[in-house]
């Protein structure tokens, strides 16, 4: 009887199962594109530079060129975007009990982009992810400052608000765009999602963001799961309900900006990744938040493949691919979650 | 020992006095009921001894002053179940029931093998372990009860306050979880402060009953004393007939026959 009270944890082959789709998704990343390379072949050049690991991976130099320099690290920034992005809705869904939050809908990619383009047109001395964690700060704070302003507090005004601060931040980086007619086109191809990189900089660059950012969220699973009991019953609990949002928010904002300032504004990987995880294998933090990781990374392989394919040679920005998909399923998960507050 | 003591507590909200001038002692073992008309204040004395609002004058639960202890110690001593918690229907029954551990857990702990052994102590003991692994959503109102009831358990806090805990349930499920609280009571030797909506059910089950009315306690002792036609008619404006049960309850009969008696209710209110 005791065998059936067990608590929700995520179990093996969830793990194993995410895993699987996101090392198919990079195989098949690294073997698609101009230049042949065999799936196993690209794959085995992984397994090769594990340590005490030797294969034959039967690839020429060039081959292998291809795999190490561009390939590997845009699927890998792909990778870390994705499970960036993913766990950030999953965060800013538990902080704000909103099944709609999302880091696109909620204007914080947006406020991101602003920062970003201010310092890419102005040439400011900043780092680009810290001024887009700038902006996208700037954006959370008006969105849930008007949010929590609406009378009826319900689902929707937070999104509302959301779309409100996005188009006004998204006004404002256009006027600063169109400034400096020399770094129109540079803001441009960014502005709009693309994981075109430059060796292994922009990776190594967000690594440590991501990194914090994850891990903070990670280590709040248990609280953010108390906090859907509402404030006032998590608080009686014990839970310190204001710091918690305040960490949380930050870590998820922190995320996104630096998300946005190497990927572009990709929209809806935070709202499709956790609610498939919800569905398939529980609500519970502790499952969506290292689920959303591997699989939000799996998705924008997978997103970024479609892509930089469908329209071979030129490339699609990534953020139609997933809107494309996100738009259908933020309809779906609207209908479903109907009258939740 | 004393439980809980309010001495001049004040409750202001949103400016206007919501508590004033409270005075209450509750010993320790004690099953005291909170009666008094809607928006009288049991919720709100409630929610200032376990530090969800705050209040003037002092409080102490076990001899601590609530002011001075941080919330998650005070969590450890108190649990309170609201009168509408929260049930997010797609979580699951031990996971609602081990969230009750949260006062003793650190900032970035997770439940131990003792916390889960505690939550499943508690499932046990409300009869919920065959629906352990179901979905909050899937419950009916008396199975939800239990189970809110059961994450109180699981917060092991000597001190147990309840609201309404039988407003939304039928007669039965009332009586059923009023005794469950009695029994559990009684075997672990807590305190229990219950505002209950049900006169009759309230003078059954508890030792002795505070009546609020407008923020302030007009009448306080055992169920007999507290419960009468004069008492409820003046805070309730409402005519009852008040029959005694003959074990130690009384049982309060609503009545609409005579025009005499409304108007006694206008004089009465007057005074």
């Amino acid at each position: 009887m005791t065998t059936a009270m067990v608590p929700s944890r995520l179990r093996p082959g969830w793990i194993l199962g995410s895993l699987g789709l996101l090392v198919g998704a990079i195989a098949v990343a690294a073997a698609v594109g101009p230049a042949q390379i065999r799936a196993w072949d690209a794959v085995a050049a992984l397994i090769d530079r594990l340590p005490f690991v030797a294969l034959d991976t039967g690839l020429t130099d060039r081959q292998s060129d291809i795999l190490w320099l561009v390939r590997f690290p845009r699927i890998v920034l792909g990778g870390l975007v994705g499970a960036m992005l993913a766990m950030a809705g999953a965060a800013y869904q538990g902080v704000f009990r909103n099944p709609l939050a999302d880091p696109y809908l909620l204007g914080v990619a947006a406020g991101a982009g602003l920062g970003a383009t201010f310092v890419i047109v102005t040439g400011a001395g900043l780092p680009l992810p810290v001024a887009a964690f700038g902006g996208a700060v700037l954006a959370v704070v008006l969105t849930y400052g008007l949010g929590r302003t609406v009378r009826s507090r319900s689902t929707t005004s937070l999104v509302l608000a959301g779309v409100a601060v996005a188009s006004f931040l998204t006004a404002l980086q256009t006027y600063v765009q169109q400034l400096n007619a020399e770094t129109v086109r540079e803001v441009f191809a960014w502005i709009l999602g693309r994981l075109s990189t430059n060796g292994w900089d922009e990776v190594i660059m967000v690594l440590p963001y991501v990194a914090v950012s994850a891990g903070t969220l990670f280590l709040h699973r248990r609280l953010l799961d108390a906090l859907a009991l509402g404030d006032e019953e998590a608080a009686g609990l014990g839970v310190p309900v204001r710091r918690v949002r305040l960490v949380v928010v930050a870590a998820a904002t922190l995320g996104t900006a630096v998300a946005v300032a190497v990927g572009g504004l990709i929209g809806f990987v935070g709202i499709i990744v956790p609610h498939t995880i919800r569905l398939l294998a529980g609500s519970s933090y502790r499952i969506v938040l290292p689920l959303a990781a591997v699989a939000g990374a799996a998705f924008l392989v997978a997103a970024d493949l479609v892509a930089r394919t469908v329209m071979a040679p030129a490339e699609l920005p990534i953020g139609v691919v997933t809107a494309f998909l996100g738009g259908p399923f933020f309809v779906l998960v609207l209908r479903t979650t109907r009258g939740v507050a | 020992m004393t439980a809980i003591s309010m001495r001049g507590v004040g409750v202001t909200l949103e400016g206007t006095d919501v508590l004033a001038g409270f005075d209450l002692e509750v010993a320790s073992g004690e099953l005291v009921g909170i009666v008094g008309p809607n928006g009288a204040g049991k919720t709100t004395a409630l929610r200032a001894i376990a530090g969800g609002v705050n209040h003037s004058g002092d409080i102490t639960v076990l001899g601590v002053p609530t002011t001075r202890s941080p919330r998650s110690d005070l969590a450890r001593l108190v649990a309170l179940l609201p009168q509408r918690p929260a049930i997010p229907p797609d979580m699951t029954v031990i996971d609602y029931v081990l969230l009750g551990r949260t006062p003793h857990l650190g900032y970035f702990s997770i439940e131990g093998p003792a916390d889960i052994a505690a939550a499943r102590e508690a499932l046990l003991a409300l009869e919920l372990s065959a629906m352990a692994r179901r979905p909050l959503g899937t419950l009916s109102g008396g199975e939800l009860q239990r189970v809110v009831l059961a994450r109180a358990l699981a917060q092991a806090a000597p001190i147990l306050l309840l609201d309404e805990p039988t407003s939304a349930l039928d007669v039965g499920h009332a009586q059923h979880v009023l005794e469950l609280v009695d029994e559990l009571r009684r075997s672990r030797g807590l305190t229990v402060i219950a505002a209950i909506h049900d006169l009759t059910l309230a003078a059954q089950f508890c030792d002795r009953l505070v009546m609020i009315s407008r923020g302030q306690i007009v009448a306080e002792g055992t169920p007999q004393s507290v419960l009468t036609e004069g008492s409820i008619l003046a805070h309730y404006g409402a005519v009852v007939r008040i029959i005694d049960d003959g074990v130690g309850g009384v049982v309060v009969i609503p009545s609409r026959d005579s025009r005499t008696a409304k108007g006694d209710a206008s004089m009465a209110a007057g005074t």
